[in-house]
């Protein structure tokens, strides 16, 4: 079982390295956006996953070892005590010792960080169903505020809020766009994907794939909403609606996000061709595909039986 | 639930309106011709918002006189700050439509639509 373990941790590290330029690479054009989000979350999930079985396996297996008789408590202390004194410590049972807090706390990090959200995302959507006006859409409401701003609020039911100014700078075709491309979020539970992938991001910042992966799942979310925009009234008024709620800040002062709607009016208003989109496409598939089974197909050859990371028979 | 939320929302609406202070047995009145509803009902939604801090009320004999705690305009600003404020926080799932943008960006997407028209005109 260790066999597998290290298999899995190598595999997990190997694409925990090399996932990211590959995946940036693929996905940097904005073709096939659900496919790129597919291709991150298989990355990420599949070594989150890879990792944590590891721990599970190093944990139990080192209580198997530890034999029977003693009490798990009494086996740790002894340990301490060994490490203490300076005696030996076997690597593996310290490697367990230290897996499980460090597992513990992340796992506690990405569910109070997602727990979080939700809390605060709904208590303002409740507020917005107070404070904002109704619309014949029972799940939109309009904030009487200069801003120009619309966004959505996950819950039961959605909520979906356009400020006033956001509705007089706005055609009717416009609006729709903008509602679609809300509606799209909602629809596709892209919070869920956003506040997973950022909380793991948050758990484990030196991760370059779930840092880099957190925040390319968030911009290729906004690309397939923005498709989803574009297939009920067309490109054309999603990009001017793009353009119509931009708040110009002060020169110079770029929020973070601002290129992005540049880069999204740009991807909406340029003839695709078809050809490299379907190859882009394609290239997006197999990429997900060997992320996805890459790691297992090691573990699973690996408990086999087979030698494939050319280990010392442990 | 829903429906209480509703309620909220609707007496709410009605108190901003007046901008004075009324009982429960004033906001009852004035929703009846538009919908049967219990005395019972309205004392408890009025009181579930002065639990969650929209009303402030005083003794006006056996009764209760509310008034919300803050303006409609107020209590919008607020939500608009916050909704800016959480939405490039990692734990709030405020999906912006569009970020802020610079001049420059603003400038250039403006452009870039005008191409666009030209080209598609041809």
């Amino acid at each position: 079982m260790m066999r597998v373990a290290i298999c899995l941790l190598i595999a997990g590290l190997v694409v925990a390295t090399f996932g990211p330029p590959v995946l940036a690479w693929a996905t940097r054009s904005g073709a096939a956006p659900r496919w790129g989000v597919a291709a991150w979350a298989a990355a990420i999930g599949g070594v989150a996953s890879a990792w944590l079985a590891v721990a599970v396996m190093v944990v139990v297996g080192v209580l198997g070892a530890r034999g029977s008789g003693s009490h798990f408590a009494e086996w740790c202390l002894a340990l301490l005590q060994d490490a203490a004194r300076g005696a030996p410590v076997p690597v593996l049972a310290a490697l367990a010792a230290a897996a499980l807090p460090v597992v513990g706390l992340a796992v506690w990090r990405v569910v109070s960080t997602v727990g979080a959200g939700r809390i605060r995302g709904r208590r303002h959507a409740d507020a917005a169903r107070i404070v904002g006006r109704r619309t014949r859409d029972r799940n939109v409401v309009i904030l009487d505020v200069t801003e120009r701003a619309a966004y959505c609020l996950p819950g039961r039911p959605h909520t979906i809020v356009v400020t006033s100014s956001a509705v007089e700078a706005l055609t009717g075709t416009q609006l729709a766009a903008v509602l679609a491309h809300e509606r799209a979020h909602l629809a596709g539970h892209h919070h869920l994907l956003v506040a997973f992938s950022r909380g793991l991001a948050r758990a484990f910042p030196r991760v370059r794939l779930f840092a880099e992966g957190a925040e390319q799942i968030a911009r290729l979310v906004e690309l397939c909403a923005d498709d989803a925009a574009a297939r009920r009234t067309g490109p054309r008024p999603v990009a001017e609606a793009l353009l119509a709620l931009t708040s110009a800040g002060p020169s110079g002062a770029l929020a973070a996000g601002g290129m992005d709607a540049l880069a999204r009016a740009e991807r909406l208003l340029t003839a695709r061709p078809t050809a490299r989109w379907r190859s882009a496409h394609l290239l997006l598939v197999a990429t997900t595909m060997v992320l996805v089974a890459g790691p297992f197909a090691t573990a699973a050859l690996a408990a086999a039986g087979t030698n494939f990371c050319l280990l010392p028979t442990v | 639930m829903r429906g209480f939320g509703e309620l909220e929302a609707v007496i709410m609406d009605r108190l901003w309106s007046w901008g004075g202070t009324a009982t429960t047995r004033d906001v009852v009145d004035d929703l009846q011709p538009d919908r049967s509803i219990a005395y019972t009902t309205v004392m408890t939604v009025m009181d579930n918002l002065y639990r969650k801090g929209w009303l402030v009320r005083e003794r006006d004999g056996k009764a209760w006189r509310y008034q919300p705690t803050a303006t409609r305009e107020e209590y919008s600003a607020g939500l608009m700050h916050e909704a800016l404020e959480n939405s490039g926080d990692a734990a709030v799932a405020f999906a912006r439509f569009v970020e802020r943008m610079s001049d420059e960006q603003t400038q250039a997407l403006r452009a870039t639509l005008r191409r666009a028209g030209r080209k598609s005109r041809r």
